[in-house]
This record gives C-alpha cells, sequence and structure tokens, in this order.
C-alpha cells in the first residue's frame, strides 16, 4: 500500500481513544483545521444521525449487538478506538495537527479481562445488556455426566491462552478515491476480502456496488487480521468524499497493536474421563472467549470453532461444550490463523498427555488407542463430519521420522546427565475448503462458500485467470496457474493470474482465507479451464478435420495422436477464435472463456502430527529445539514447495504463541505493548528447521484431490512445544496450563516443585 | 508516526557541533547512528527542536590503536566496523564480544560504540564493559575539552555526565596486562534483543595460576550498569573452582537490585545473573589458560 500513490492524494492520520472505556462529549479540532496544510478533520459528529455501524459477515444465532463505527460517535470502548481522521498534505502534518485536537472525554470504569466483565457489578460495555456477554453457545454428544461418573481416571484443567495477534509484516493500509463528478469510489486497500468489503461499503455509505470498486494489490502478509472490515476502510473515503481528493492511510507499526484485530484470547476449564486403558470416554469444556470490545465481522467464529473441535482427532463417544464469548474493554477480537483450532487442539493434547501420565502409559500409544480409525469416516464429532483420515499411519510415519523412540531411550541418558530434554505431540485434524453455501448459510454466514474461477484464452493463445482471491504472501497463485496450465496444456509460463480487483475479477463466495484458495479457489478454476479446453478441442478438430478424441495437447500444440506432424498451435486456435470466426466451425460463437462455479459439498480435513525436542536449561530456564518434525496429509499437492513453506509459516506462529508473543492489558485495561519491545515476534533464529514429510490421499470430494494447508502449521504447534517442554521438566512434576511459557515461568516451576514436591503453573494474579 | 517538526544542521567539525550546542541547549539532540534516536523522534517521545547530524565530522569516526598506550575509539565509530576490526579482536576481545551481542548486523553497520556509550540504555552491553576496561570518555564542552572516568559516567537511566551543551568525542580504552581472560554473557528474549542481563568479566591470573584480580560488570540489573566491587579479595591468590566462581555469583546476586518490567521480574534477573556470571567467569578462566578445578 505504501508503494500507491493517486495525483493530488492527501495523507490521513487517526486520532484514537487513549481511553478503554469514556464517554465523548465533545470534540474541537477547531485548532487543528486551521493549521496550515490541513485539509479536513472528521469526527463521529460528521457522521449523520443515522449512519450504518459496521456490518459484521457472521450472526450466530442469539447474539448480541455491538454497534460499532467508522469513527466512535458518543462512546469509546477499547484503548485505540478511532475518533478522528486527520487529512492533511503529508503525514508529518497530519500527526502536528492530530495533536491539536481536544477530546472531552467522560472516563468509564473498565473491564480488564473476562472474568472481571462477568462478576457482579461489573462495569457494562453495552447499556441495554444485562451484563456483558455478547453470545453464548452449547453442544452436547451423548451422555458426558455418566461417563464422567463410570470413568476411572478424570483429569481436569483450567487454561488460560493469551491474547496474541497476527501481525503480519505488512501494515494495513487503505487509499480512498471518491470521484465527486461520477459518484463513485475506488477503494484500494490491504484486505482478504474485496467482495465482502464492496458489499459492506454499499450499504454503509449508500453508494450502489456497481459504483464501487475495491482492488486489493499484492497483500504483504495478513494471516487472517485482514479477513475483516474495518472502521478505516469507511473513514477514509469519507474524508476522500469531503477534501474532493484521494485520501490514503497507512497503519503504523505502533498503531496496529491497538488498531488490528487481535487473537485467541480464552479460558477453558476443561475435563477429560477415560478407562483404565486409556479409552477417552468424555470431553467437556467451559470456554470463555475474550472479545474485546465489539463484535468485529466474524463475529465469535473463533471462538465457535474452538468450541465443535473439542474432540479433535479422536473418537470420544460423549462430548459437551459450553460458551461464553464476553466483551471486555479491548480491541476487538477476530481471525488468525487456525480460527480458534489451536485453542481447541492444545485443551485437547494436553489433556491427554495428562491421561497418558495417570496412567503411565506412553503418550503415544493413548492417542493410537483413540484415533478415529479409518472405518468410521465419514465420522460426525460435535458438529462437522470428518471426511476421510489414516490418521494412524500419520502416526507412525511422524514417530518413525522423529525417531520417537530413539529420543526416548536418550532421555533416560540425559536425565541421569542432569540435562532436561523433552519430547512432545500433538496431533490436529482441521477445517479447510470452507466451505458448502448451503452448511455456510445456515451456520450464520451472509456470504456462501463457493467460488468462481473465470479463464480466458487470449488472441495469442496465451491464458489469463482470474480470480476473486487474493495474493498475500502465500503463493497460491502459482498454484491456480499451475491448474491452469496443466488443464489446457499449456506452459505454466503462458498463464497469467490476475487477483483482488472487484472490476475484473469474479466474485468469491467467501474470501482468501479458511485454507480454501487452492481447494475451492483451483477446483473453480479447474472447471474453467477444462470448459474452455473442450471448446479448444473442438476448433482444433474443425481446423484438422479430426475427431475431438484423437486430439492431443502438449505444450501448446494441438495434435493428432500418433500424428504429430498434423498440429495447430494455441496461436492458431486463439486466432480462429477472436480474429477469423469464419475458420470456426458452423454455428460456433468466437471466443475462448469460461466462467465456472465450485461450490464444495463438503469441506476437507486434512489432518498431521507434530513432534517437538526441546532442551530446557536448567538454570536459565531457556528452551532450545533439538529436533521439530511434521508429517501431514493435506491430500494432492498443488505445489510442494509452497506446501512446505505454508507449513514452516504456521510452526513459526504456533512458536511464538508457544514461548513468546502476548499483547498484555493491566487490570485497568491499558496495553502493555506498544512496540516490538515487548511484541516478542520470534525471528528466524528462534525458529527450528522442520522435518516435514506428507502422505497423499486425496480429497475425494474437491476436484484435484486438494485439501487447505494455509492453517496447518499453526494448529498443532503450540501444544506440542508445551507438551515437550513439560516433558523435560517431567522431574519436576509441571503441568503447563497457561501460555506464552516464558523462561522465568520454567525456572519458577522448577523452585516451586523443588520446595513442595509437587509443581503446577499459577496464573499470574495480575495480567 | 512521524517526528515532530525539527531544525537539521550537519557540522564538519567538533568545534562547530559545540556551538550549535552551546546555543540551542537541551532543545538539541545528536545524531549519530540513529538506531536509538530514530525511534524516539518517529514515536515523538523527544521532540528536539534542533537535530545535530555528526557523521560528516570524520575526526569522530577514527579509531586510534597505539602501539604502546591504549586504544582510542572516535564516538561514531560503527559498532560494526569494530567488530570487524582486526586489531579490536586482537586488543579488545571483550568489547569485540559485546559489541557482536548489540542487536543485529544490519543495526550495527549504523550503530556507534559513542552512541550507545552515550544513550546510557541500563540494557545496553557496551557501557557494562567500557567499566570492566576501565575506560575514559573525551568529553567536549563549552569550556574546552575533558574526560571522565567510565566510574563516574552513567548516573542514572539514560543519564550520563555529558551535558546537553556537551559532545562525546571518543572512548579510550587503557592499554590491557597480557594474559586476561574475558567473556561477555547474556540473557535476552529473542537474538538481537535487548538483554535482560549481561555480564562483562575480565580476569587476570600470575603465572602460578592462581588469580590476580576478577573485574565483572552487568547490564541489565539496575539504573545503569553495575560493577561489582571488592572481588579482588575473594580471589586474589586463588586457583579458579567452581566454589569459588559460586562464591562471586553468589556475592553478585547478593549486591545487585535488579528491576521487574514487561519482560522479566527481578527475581529472575537476579537468579541469572548469577548463572551468567559463573558461566562467564568459567569462560573467561579457561581463555586465560586457567583450569576450572570442579
Amino acid at each position: 500500500m505504501g508503494d500507491l500513490t493517486r495525483p493530488r492524494m492527501l495523507h490521513a492520520v487517526f486520532l484514537r481513544s487513549p481511553y478503554p472505556h469514556a464517554l465523548v462529549r465533545g470534540v474541537d479540532a477547531s485548532r487543528a483545521t486551521a493549521m496550515s496544510g490541513v485539509h479536513a478533520v472528521l469526527t463521529g459528529a460528521d457522521l449523520p444521525a443515522d449512519f450504518p455501524a459496521q456490518p459484521l459477515n457472521h450472526l450466530f444465532h442469539g447474539q448480541r449487538e455491538t454497534p460499532y463505527y467508522a469513527l466512535a460517535r458518543d462512546r469509546v470502548r477499547y484503548v485505540g478506538e478511532p475518533v478522528a481522521i486527520v487529512v492533511a498534505d503529508s503525514p508529518y502534518v497530519a500527526e502536528d495537527a492530530r495533536e491539536e485536537i481536544e477530546v472531552d472525554w467522560d472516563p468509564l470504569p473498565a473491564v480488564a479481562s473476562a472474568e472481571v466483565a462477568l462478576e457482579d457489578g461489573a462495569s457494562r460495555l453495552y447499556d441495554d445488556w444485562p451484563d456483558n456477554v455478547a453470545a453464548t453457545f452449547e453442544a452436547d454428544m451423548g451422555d458426558v455426566d455418566t461417563a464422567l461418573a463410570e470413568a476411572d481416571v478424570v483429569v481436569s484443567a483450567r487454561f488460560d491462552l493469551q491474547r496474541l495477534f497476527a501481525c503480519p509484516l505488512e501494515g494495513r493500509g487503505v487509499l480512498a478515491e471518491w470521484d465527486l463528478f461520477r459518484d463513485e469510489l475506488t477503494l484500494w486497500t490491504s484486505s482478504q476480502i474485496p467482495h465482502i468489503a464492496r458489499d459492506f461499503l454499499s450499504w454503509v455509505l449508500g453508494l450502489p456496488e456497481p459504483r464501487i470498486r475495491v482492488i486489493v494489490p499484492r497483500v504483504g502478509g495478513a494471516f487472517g487480521s485482514k479477513f475483516h472490515f474495518y472502521p478505516e476502510e469507511v473513514a477514509v473515503p469519507l474524508a476522500s468524499r469531503a477534501t474532493g481528493r484521494p485520501v490514503r492511510w497507512l497503519e503504523d507499526r505502533a498503531e496496529s497493536f491497538l488498531a488490528t484485530v487481535h487473537a485467541r484470547e480464552q479460558i477453558i476449564e476443561a475435563t477429560m474421563a477415560a478407562r483404565s486403558d486409556g479409552t477417552v470416554t468424555a470431553v467437556s469444556g467451559e470456554i470463555l472467549g475474550d472479545m474485546g470490545a465489539a463484535l468485529h465481522t466474524v463475529s465469535y467464529g473463533p471462538v465457535w470453532l474452538t468450541s465443535v473441535m473439542l474432540t479433535n482427532v479422536y473418537a470420544i463417544p460423549n462430548a459437551r461444550v459450553r460458551t461464553r464469548a464476553v466483551v471486555t474493554n479491548k480491541t476487538p477480537l477476530g481471525s488468525y490463523r487456525g480460527w480458534g483450532q489451536p485453542q481447541a487442539n492444545f485443551v485437547v493434547e494436553r489433556l491427554i498427555d495428562q491421561v497418558a501420565r495417570r496412567l503411565d502409559a506412553d503418550p503415544t500409544e493413548i492417542r493410537r488407542r483413540n484415533l478415529i480409525p479409518p472405518d468410521r469416516f465419514p465420522y460426525k464429532g460435535l458438529h462437522h463430519v470428518f471426511d476421510n483420515g489414516e490418521y494412524e499411519a500419520c502416526l507412525d510415519r511422524g514417530l518413525e521420522l522423529a525417531d520417537y523412540t530413539g529420543w526416548r531411550e536418550r532421555q533416560h541418558r540425559f536425565r541421569a546427565d542432569g540435562r532436561l530434554v523433552g519430547v512432545g505431540l500433538s496431533f490436529y485434524v482441521e477445517n479447510t475448503a470452507l466451505g458448502p453455501s448451503r452448511l455456510l448459510n445456515a451456520g450464520g454466514v451472509l456470504s456462501g462458500g463457493y467460488d468462481i474461477g473465470h479463464v480466458r484464452m487470449e488472441t495469442n493463445g496465451e491464458v489469463t485467470v482470474f480470480t476473486g482471491l487474493c495474493e498475500m504472501g502465500q503463493g497460491f497463485t502459482n498454484g491456480l496457474a499451475q491448474l491452469a496450465a496443466d488443464e489446457l496444456g499449456v506452459d505454466l509460463a503462458q498463464v497469467t493470474v490476475v487477483t483482488g480487483d472487484t472490476q475484473t475479477c469474479p466474485m468469491t463466495g467467501y474470501g482468501t482465507g479458511a485454507s480454501r484458495s487452492a481447494a475451492v479457489g483451483g477446483a473453480a478454476v479447474m472447471k474453467a479451464a477444462g470448459t474452455v479446453r473442450r471448446k479448444v478441442l473442438e476448433i482444433a478438430s474443425h481446423m484438422l478435420e479430426a475427431a475431438a478424441g484423437d486430439l492431443e495437447i502438449n505444450a501448446g500444440v494441438i495434435s493428432i495422436a500418433g500424428s504429430p506432424d498434423r498440429y495447430v498451435t494455441m496461436a492458431d486456435v486463439g486466432r480462429a477464435a477472436y480474429l477469423r470466426p469464419a475458420d470456426l466451425p458452423d454455428g460456433m460463437d468466437p471466443g475462448l472463456e469460461a466462467i465456472e462455479v465450485f461450490d464444495p459439498p463438503q469441506m476437507a480435513w486434512p489432518y498431521g502430527i507434530n513432534v517437538a525436542v526441546v532442551e530446557v536449561d536448567r538454570e536459565t530456564g531457556e528452551v532450545t529445539f533439538l529436533d521439530y518434525v511434521y508429517v501431514h496429509d493435506t491430500g494432492t499437492q498443488l505445489n510442494p514447495l509452497i506446501v512446505e513453506g505454508q507449513i514452516h509459516g504456521g510452526i513459526a506462529q504456533g512458536i511464538g504463541m508457544a514461548l513468546y508473543e502476548e499483547l498484555s492489558y493491566d487490570e485497568d485495561a491499558q496495553p502493555r505493548v506498544g512496540t516490538f519491545l515487548d511484541y516478542l515476534l520470534p525471528t528466524a533464529l528462534e525458529i527450528p528447521r522442520p522435518r516435514v514429510d506428507h502422505l497423499v490421499t486425496p480429497s475425494p470430494i474437491i476436484p484435484g484431490g486438494m485439501k487447505g494447508v494455509g492453517e496447518a502449521g499453526a494448529i498443532g504447534s503450540p501444544a506440542a512445544v508445551t507438551a515437550a517442554i513439560e516433558d523435560a521438566l517431567r522431574p519436576f512434576g509441571a503441568t503447563i496450563t497457561r501460555l506464552p511459557v516464558t523462561p522465568q515461568a520454567i525456572l519458577e516451576l522448577i523452585a516451586s516443585a523443588e520446595r513442595t514436591g509437587t509443581s503446577t503453573l499459577v496464573p499470574q494474579a495480575a495480567r | 508516526m512521524k517526528p515532530a517538526p525539527f531544525a537539521y544542521c550537519d557540522p564538519t567539525t567538533v568545534d562547530e557541533a559545540v556551538a550549535v550546542l552551546a546555543d540551542a541547549g537541551d532543545e538539541a539532540k545528536l545524531l549519530a547512528g540513529g538506531q536509538s534516536l530514530m525511534p524516539l523522534l518517529n514515536l515523538r517521545i523527544v521532540r528536539p527542536s534542533v537535530l545535530v547530524d555528526l557523521n560528516r565530522i570524520e575526526q569522530l569516526s577514527e579509531i586510534d590503536a597505539r602501539e604502546i598506550g591504549g586504544i582510542r575509539i572516535g564516538a561514531t565509530v560503527r559498532q560494526r566496523t569494530l567488530e570487524l576490526d582486526a586489531t579490536m579482536r586482537e586488543r579488545l576481545p571483550l568489547l569485540v564480544e559485546a559489541v557482536r551481542l548489540v542487536a543485529h548486523v544490519p543495526i550495527r553497520t549504523r550503530g556507534t560504540v559513542g552512541g550507545s556509550v552515550a544513550h546510557a540504555d541500563p540494557a545496553a552491553e557496551i557501557p557494562a564493559v567500557t567499566l570492566v576496561l576501565g575506560a575514559t570518555m573525551h568529553v567536549v564542552g563549552p569550556t574546552g575539552p575533558r574526560m571522565i572516568p567510565a566510574t563516574e559516567f552513567y548516573l542514572g537511566p539514560f543519564t550520563t555526565g555529558v551535558d546537553p551543551s556537551d559532545l562525546l568525542v571518543a572512548v579510550e580504552f587503557p592499554p590491557q596486562p597480557p594474559g586476561a581472560g574475558w567473556a561477555f554473557l547474556e540473557i535476552a528474549r529473542l537474538h538481537g534483543a535487548f538483554a535482560l542481563v549481561g555480564v562483562a568479566a575480565l580476569i587476570h591470573a600470575g603465572a602460578d595460576g592462581t588469580l590476580e584480580d576478577a573485574r565483572l560488570a552487568l547490564c541489565g540489573v539496575g539504573g545503569t550498569p553495575v560493577e561489582i566491587e571488592g572481588l579482588d579479595e575473594l580471589v586474589r591468590g586463588q586457583r579458579p573452582s567452581a566454589s569459588l566462581i559460586e562464591q562471586v555469583a553468589r556475592r553478585v546476586r547478593e549486591t545487585i537490585e535488579p528491576f521487574t518490567d514487561t519482560q522479566a521480574g527481578a527475581g529472575y534477573r537476579r537468579e541469572v545473573a548469577g548463572v551468567l556470571t559463573a558461566r562467564a567467569l568459567h569462560l573467561a578462566a579457561l581463555r586465560a589458560g586457567l583450569e576450572v578445578a570442579a
């Protein structure tokens, strides 16, 4: 976004609330507006009385409304909430002017955590609510109470999973150009959802969709945080309209810690029941999702997904989940790679490890006993139906590659030498290829799950692919190009993929996320490429006077099988189709393009295992990776290099969650993190090089057999790393239920165990 | 974020720079590598009315390594230049080892030795080394040049003996006796992040393998780098051993008064300071050619 400029462009910055909760009695921008170089200052008072609140794309049953606007109107509910936009000749002047704005704040008591928000008499964020609960969700399977009563082993824990966020390398940014003469808006935005954005902009601004064009340039990372429709995406167009000039806002790093949606924060009290032979009979969980100040674009979707994934890969017959999405005076919670699945995985995998410890059994054997066997698929869990899986084969291959038995043997010797080495596992299954439109709509999603692929062969035989999905550093455009090239029989270099422009690219039902670009986007492109291929063959068969069935295509040349000297090229076919329609078969229309839709009949469920081996420095608590192994099955792999890159990146973020990252707030709901001094984003030097292997069981329902892989690495990694540390600290009987695991926390665990003979990590009193 | 408005000047001599400072007083900020200053400017935490760029003053970027009589390092010598310099590695290996731990290579290509010393971040490595090596800071002010020994230089967090109208022009390290053992170790949450605790250790041994003295300074455990006093009495005449090292580590833990911040608690810093002290002394002893008895 920083590279995009428009003629006469102005620069915007936002004044954001320094209070976690306050009434806005008035905003005096007169001194700011009077400054040289300042073109406008807009506040909530400039919005018409009936200006719509920011729309959501997920509406779950019973969820309450948490209206928030492009600019705060009379109340702010988190530090960082946008209150005014300042438009000036340069960002420097805009920031100078921002300092001159006076706001009459009336601070209100703030709630800094979900637990405080639920206390009797807690300050309420929304006056017309009886409490601070935005939504509740329940799911049941079987009879948990009987299973608990009859169990031989019951383990319980409270898990405190921290607040963090996607922290992409490129922050957000919006460039709006509102053409007042034609009343048309062009919006460039660093986003994963241009079509949803256009839809929402139309609703909020009252401008018909055909007069809005949303363009997403190459995005420098997103990981879900840009699968949201933000207030800035409305405020900047309003500023453009007010000034009659293009206006650009670039989110700076310090701002991003407050202004981009946060993720992951949940408290989960969970229980698992098992028989003495290791069979898990029940799992139950009470989940508190800390949603921040409002339900944002995807509502409490990630917390919902945590809830329904609480059986993970195991055939647990009885399950119960009770979930509450709670509002607090912090930045709204949103999407981040994994979308609630890392949390569910963490809970289940850690409880399984506890069951194993109680039964004095090997954690791999307890898992093996409970994995859903191949003949039980399609398998229905708490909500979803899992398609297929060879879980045990994956487990075996993972343990083999990791040399699990070797590490257990070596661990004895290490312990005798006083070295703390641990091995931790996590097995995951995840939701990808979102998804059948009927299921999405039934589940409260306001968009479908289909994708549309548009393939066009040009006059010279080259190919253009149009997709509504966005390139954000995941490289999926390569995959789409491969699919089109394969299907059409042309070289990869002949294919161009166009993305992210609502004017030229077809609608994507959902957007770029939920591990669906290769599977759903790819299937749609394959379909369209197939239609074009059929027409190419029809034209070629006419030109060669041969049956279409006798033709083959290689490297852009269509020839008669067995007679390679009788051929036409793609360019010949293209010319005929566009320039010399007289050469076409009778009755055939000119043109060589197709638009096809793919709506997946089901979602796809890849799975895999993480094995982490760590050493803990007994004196400093520092953790070093000795090995990291990852074996998974994600169906057909379009591009193994890209798949591996996705895995590595997901693991890096999982390690960030396990050991480093936290957006902590004090008890007054003031953020403690403002820069990378405090937000510990792991560098390449902290991340081990994972050893990755793949099994390939093609998806039975996605053409091409692809499942999704974008989020996979992030889902099981926090649990595996934590398990490895806990295993390393086994001599101290440590139980780790709070992330991130810091060196200080590790030393405290050890010290505590040495003092008392047991050891449990207790949540800090002040977070 | 963008800085608040400021005037900029780039003098070519020390005298010019001092003249500007005399005028502007504490409204001026000096720009050397900018690796600490730029974020402070951009976040508008500091708002100088004039920025004095020192990078065109050639004499500040020179290293004067004399045959006899120590090494004088100009204030704007880049950290990266220092760590790659063969003479530095040979004659001031403790300093080089510490500099290698400052942030990351790209930052060290701009960051300066003098800047780190004058900025005096409590977590910074180089100030701790100046204490252990007995450095002297050369400062020039409106009344002319003066010298401040490292032991009197650091007054508080980000506060030194350099007044607003002064310019640090060089850091001078005295000649080091041969056969020293040295080590710099630190703990940070991420590679290149600010140290939670760092330890600079220097020991000298006699020909008979017994210790003559030990010097230790720590960063990250107080408002300034902390030199541990009185180690000479503890170690003189003794052979290095695990128990002697543990005594020193205990002295360190008992002496320092570390703080708690968002990164780590005081208790953790204290504990780890002792651990790093032991490891640094062990390594220093090995480098001095000594054996460490169990």
